[in-house]
């Protein structure tokens, strides 16, 4: 007996519907993203860091690598650790994710 | 989203209402329910993809420091779940016709979700899977948000909406949803809907603070606008704790330009923002709360604590030990560690002066969310110069238009109370012209 033909998403469906192409400029923006977070996990990999010390090792700026650490503190990837006595927290990987 | 559009299709069904509410902000949501008690079957047409318009995005609201979700999110539920109140998110209102006296043509895109809303659980699974990250607009871009999301946790619909101008449809929201709830079938619809009466309430925006150049909003990535200290505050807010974006460190000086975009002519916005001295007052209260060993100054050209209660509120912030100073701020840059100095006119003492904070809050000014007047055909909803809805002086929810009511920000800015009894008052004035109407037609 053949395998059952797999059904077609509804994306799918839109993507060929509207012949989609994804635009250039969005394309480069979800590669720099992702790019970035990866950066950020690895650095966080086993260890606590400040957003100092990432942007430092990875060398990205404070200010992209705070933007993306917060945005996955939302979606639980990263949680606060202690906070030191500059007022800067340290960021580990969520515990279980 | 301009292609997707381009396949809405017209929905066949004749749709009647009583009244069609413009608007799912606090304004809206109270004109809604007071009808709705009364008995008036109302639509409720909310742009956004969750109702609860600025209120449910607050921290708390002054004088009397209640939780804004606390009051914003039981009227989003009540309005939701009334069973005279139909409620459209993610709609809009394309063209409003007057065609008899009490009888108004209302044409209403309702744009797709892509999620099918009796399906969805709001789980967030499709969030995680998204791999498309874009600045979160209800957090005014402090932080990320996927291109499926659910707009916050307390949206009413609590549901998901695909962003479809971000979207790659790469299918792994569809693959991931539990429920099968993401349809990216589905296709804009426009509604042709008759009503007796349409109240407008549309609510205000803030003043674009990258306009006033000479603050650096936009530049300096620690000067922010009270909206979005706001969020910094609110129980749903988007950080762990109250941060500086250029850094993620605990500000411990932090300053408030008022009047930044209002009172302004150089800003283009002659008019007083109504509440930006007191959400000032109330949120250096809050941060004092959350910061203990911070310092808050206040730079400001008069305070106007006009309302009931407002004096002694402004009265305890100073005891409290925030710091006022009267003067004008010229100029605000940006240092190389992230701080920021602000330039300003010291108008006790007379003389130029400047401080360094670690952040900077600026108090902008309301503009009116008038979009939706352009969609009037034969009739003009009178505005006055700034573009906020003009109404009789002696009967300020009334507008130029018979049948048509405005309540809230959108006939000029003010605070929550005023609001809520501008709204009641557009109920009750909408309820009389609908009996009205009816007394004409027996």
């Amino acid at each position: 007996m053949g395998e059952a033909p797999r059904r077609e998403l509804t994306s799918e469906r839109l993507r060929r519907e509207l012949n989609f192409q994804v635009p250039e400029e969005l394309a480069r923006r979800v590669r720099e993203a992702a790019a970035i977070r990866a950066k950020i996990l690895k650095c966080l990999e086993g260890r606590e860091m400040t957003v100092r010390e990432i942007a430092r090792e990875a060398g990205i700026p404070e200010s992209v690598v705070f933007w993306h650490l917060m945005t996955m503190y939302k979606y639980n990837l990263v949680e606060p650790a202690e906070k030191t006595e500059d007022g800067l927290y340290k960021y580990r990987l969520k515990r279980g994710r | 989203m301009q292609k997707i559009l381009e396949r809405a299709e017209a929905a066949g069904e004749q749709l009647s209402y009583d009244a069609v509410v413009i608007g799912g902000g606090i304004a809206g949501m109270e004109a809604s329910l007071s009808l709705a008690d009364m008995g008036y079957r109302v639509l409720l047409v909310e742009r956004e993809p969750t109702i609860g318009g600025k209120m449910f995005l607050l921290s708390k609201v002054f004088p009397t420091l209640d939780c804004a979700s606390c009051i914003a999110t039981p009227k989003m539920a009540a309005a939701a779940r009334h069973p005279n109140i139909t409620l459209w998110t993610y709609s809009e209102v394309r063209r409003v016709r007057a065609l008899d006296r009490g009888a108004f043509e209302v044409d209403i895109l309702r744009k797709p979700r892509f999620v099918n809303e009796s399906l969805c659980t709001g789980c967030g699974l499709c969030e995680d899977a998204c791999p498309v990250v874009v600045p979160k607009e209800l957090d005014f871009g402090l932080r990320g948000r996927k291109a499926v999301y659910i707009p916050l946790d307390t949206a009413v619909p609590r549901k998901a909406v695909v962003d479809i101008d971000n979207c790659i449809l790469c299918g792994q929201c569809e693959r991931r949803c539990p429920a099968g709830a993401i349809d990216f079938t589905q296709k804009p619809r426009v509604y042709r809907v008759r009503a007796r009466a349409v109240v407008i309430a549309t609510g205000c925006r803030p003043f674009p603070a990258e306009l006033k150049e000479a603050y650096g909003y936009g530049r300096t990535p620690n000067v922010i606008t009270a909206l979005q200290m706001e969020r910094l505050l609110a129980p749903t807010r988007p950080y762990n704790a109250v941060l500086r974006p250029s850094d993620g460190r605990e500000p411990g000086n932090i300053g408030y330009v008022l009047c930044a975009g209002s009172r302004d002519v150089t800003a283009g916005n002659p008019r007083c923002s109504q509440v930006c001295c007191m959400y000032s007052i109330k949120q250096a209260q809050l941060l004092l709360g959350a910061l203990p060993l911070a310092d808050v100054t206040i730079y400001y050209m008069d305070v106007r604590a006009y309302g009931k209660g407002f004096e002694e509120f402004y009265q305890r912030a100073r005891s409290m030990g925030v710091k006022f100073v009267r003067g004008r701020v010229a100029r605000i840059e940006g240092l190389p560690n992230g701080d920021v100095r602000v330039m300003y006119e010291d108008v006790e003492e007379g003389r130029l002066k400047s401080a360094v904070h670690d952040l900077v809050v600026l108090a902008v000014g309301l503009l009116p969310d008038n979009e939706v007047l352009k969609a009037f055909e034969g009739v003009t909803i009178h505005t006055d110069e700034l573009g906020f809805v003009k109404v009789d002086p002696e009967d300020p929810v009334r507008t130029n238009v018979e049948g048509v009511f405005a309540a809230g920000c959108i006939t000029g800015p003010k605070d929550i109370p005023d609001t809520i009894l501008e709204a009641a008052a557009a109920a009750m004035r909408c309820a009389a012209f609908l009996k009205e109407v009816e007394a004409r037609q027996t």
